[in-house]
């Protein structure tokens, strides 16, 4: 298990992104080991999420020790390697979901019976939870100054762009009110920079 | 012999069995269609995206055939999208306004996409029933046939048509986001003052690029595109006069919908990454082509994987080069 911190960051990542078979999706589960899970824990990532919390930074102590592991190891084989910063910010909230996976399997494990019907479970409470995930991405991605990953005017670029995608969207995807409902939601939230 | 009797009894029978098939569905999203575009109703909804809530009033009203709708983000930020006739406009919260693209050719409708031309790549069925605001609903479900796309869940009302909910889901039939009415009002008396354009501060059109500007000399080109996905609009427009252009290429399978805007890139930072919110994803990608540096950035609601797959094949062709 002393590899799998490094290993799962991969493979929780494809597993959030839903690609992994069952058989990883299970193994995913059992590697969590207690370490981990206490480190996770002291993050107080899960006890956010448990709250309901939808935005937040992710620690920088866990950015750097990602950027580690990640330079260690080289880019995960499924990333390509364009995807640079930011990638590594998509999987580090991937993580922090993931720390619930690990909490909620254990949780299970100890009041069930600990075979695998508790992770597949989990793994569908991650689906419920990976929302989260996006949230939490996007509060770093969106014009957050706590990554040196993203410029301030990423802001203003990135709802230009959001703004002119909605425009498209609402003439050409038949899907009715919802691109404007999209556009007023974001613009909101972004501010009218 | 046999076999050729059956063979012709397949030939005749199949064309007038297909539609059968596929009316009441069909009708249902056509009837739909046609109520969200035609009827006069006031009513609040709740947007719902990740672990994001906003609450949104939209009014609707056809004045000597113009429709007209006003959408207001209601809590947080005032952000309203006011659509009169063929004219669209987004109010800022700091109260300045931009004018979006006039419609060409009358919209692309729901009711016309569905009814006539139901995207090869979804399946639509009658799914059951629900209620919704107060209100007796059907439920539809779109389907797709692949994992290139999202799907969709449609809750219409029985008596009026109108779409009272609609969500966005994933592969494994989670929701990505929903609209939902929690009230609405048929016979709200509106007039042509609730469509009014507010004062604002200042106001910026999407500026038409003059001709020969080096962003009109550019051609994106995708390699590869998710089955049913076309290029359906090309956009050479700067969205602010002060920042430099972008130009930009949607595509549309008739139900989902991705753009994918590129910029000279310069010496400086470079925004490459993914990020999601809701079903949006943007990623972003340098390019390296002969005619300079890009930046390559596609927005839609598209899986993850599906939009980083149509971008590592998109090339830019500059005509000056």
């Amino acid at each position: 298990m002393g590899e799998s911190m490094n290993w799962d960051l991969e493979t929780l990542s494809a597993f959030l992104d839903g690609e992994t078979s069952e058989l990883e999706t299970r193994r995913v589960m059992r590697d969590i080991d207690d370490a981990e899970l206490e480190t996770l824990s002291r993050w107080h990532l899960a006890q956010d999420v448990m709250h309901g919390q939808s935005s937040m930074a992710v620690p920088a102590a866990f950015n750097a020790r990602l950027s580690a592991a990640l330079a260690e190891e080289g880019a995960p084989a499924k990333r390509p390697a364009w995807l640079g910063g930011m990638a590594r910010l998509a999987v580090a909230a991937s993580v922090a979901a993931a720390t619930v996976v690990g909490w909620q399997s254990w949780e299970g494990n100890l009041s069930a019976t600990g075979e695998a019907t508790p992770a597949l479970a989990a793994a569908q409470d991650t689906r419920l939870n990976r929302p989260f995930a996006e949230a939490s991405l996007v509060s770093q991605s969106f014009g957050s100054s706590a990554s040196p990953a993203v410029s301030v005017s990423a802001s203003p670029r990135v709802n230009d762009m959001l703004l002119r995608h909605s425009d498209f969207a609402a003439r050409n995807s038949g899907q009715g009110m919802m691109p404007f409902a999209r556009l007023v939601s974001m613009d909101a939230r972004n501010g009218a920079n | 012999m046999k076999l050729r009797a059956f063979a012709l009894s397949l030939t005749l029978f199949a064309p007038v069995a297909a539609p059968a098939d596929e009316t009441p569905a069909h009708a249902q999203l056509q009837a739909m269609s046609q109520a969200n575009r035609s009827l006069e109703y006031s009513g609040r909804f709740l947007y719902q995206f990740g672990g994001e809530v906003s609450t949104m009033e939209v009014n609707h009203a056809v004045f000597d055939g113009r429709e007209y709708q006003r959408l207001t983000h209601l809590d947080g930020r005032l952000v309203e999208v006011l659509r009169r006739g063929d004219e669209v406009i987004c109010i800022h919260s700091d109260r300045t306004l931009t004018r979006m693209q006039k419609e060409q050719g009358g919209p692309m409708l729901l009711a016309q996409r569905l009814a006539d031309d139901v995207p090869a790549q979804y399946n639509i069925l009658v799914d059951g029933d629900g209620r919704v605001a107060g209100r007796n609903t059907t439920r539809v479900r779109v389907a797709p046939l692949d994992t290139h796309r999202y799907g969709y869940r449609l809750w219409l009302d029985n008596e009026s048509r109108l779409l009272l909910k609609s969500e966005v889901v994933d592969g494994s039939g989670v929701a990505l986001e929903r609209v939902e009415f929690v009230s609405i009002d048929l016979a709200p008396g509106l007039t042509l003052a609730d469509f009014e354009v507010p004062e604002t501060v200042r106001e910026s059109a999407l500026q038409p690029l003059p001709t020969g500007h080096a962003a009109s000399s550019m051609r994106v080109e995708a390699d590869w595109l998710p089955t049913g996905f076309d290029a359906a609009d090309q956009d050479w427009r700067s969205g602010d006069g002060k920042r430099k252009p972008v130009a930009a290429q949607g595509y549309s399978d008739g139900l989902a919908a991705f753009t994918v805007f590129v910029e000279p890139l310069e010496e400086g930072a470079v925004e490459e990454g993914v990020s999601r919110l809701g079903p949006t994803v943007a990623v972003s990608r340098r390019l390296t082509a002969p005619s300079g540096a890009y930046l390559i950035t596609l927005v839609g609601e598209v899986p993850q994987s599906t939009a980083e797959r149509v971008i590592q094949g998109i090339s830019v062709r500059d005509a000056r080069h």
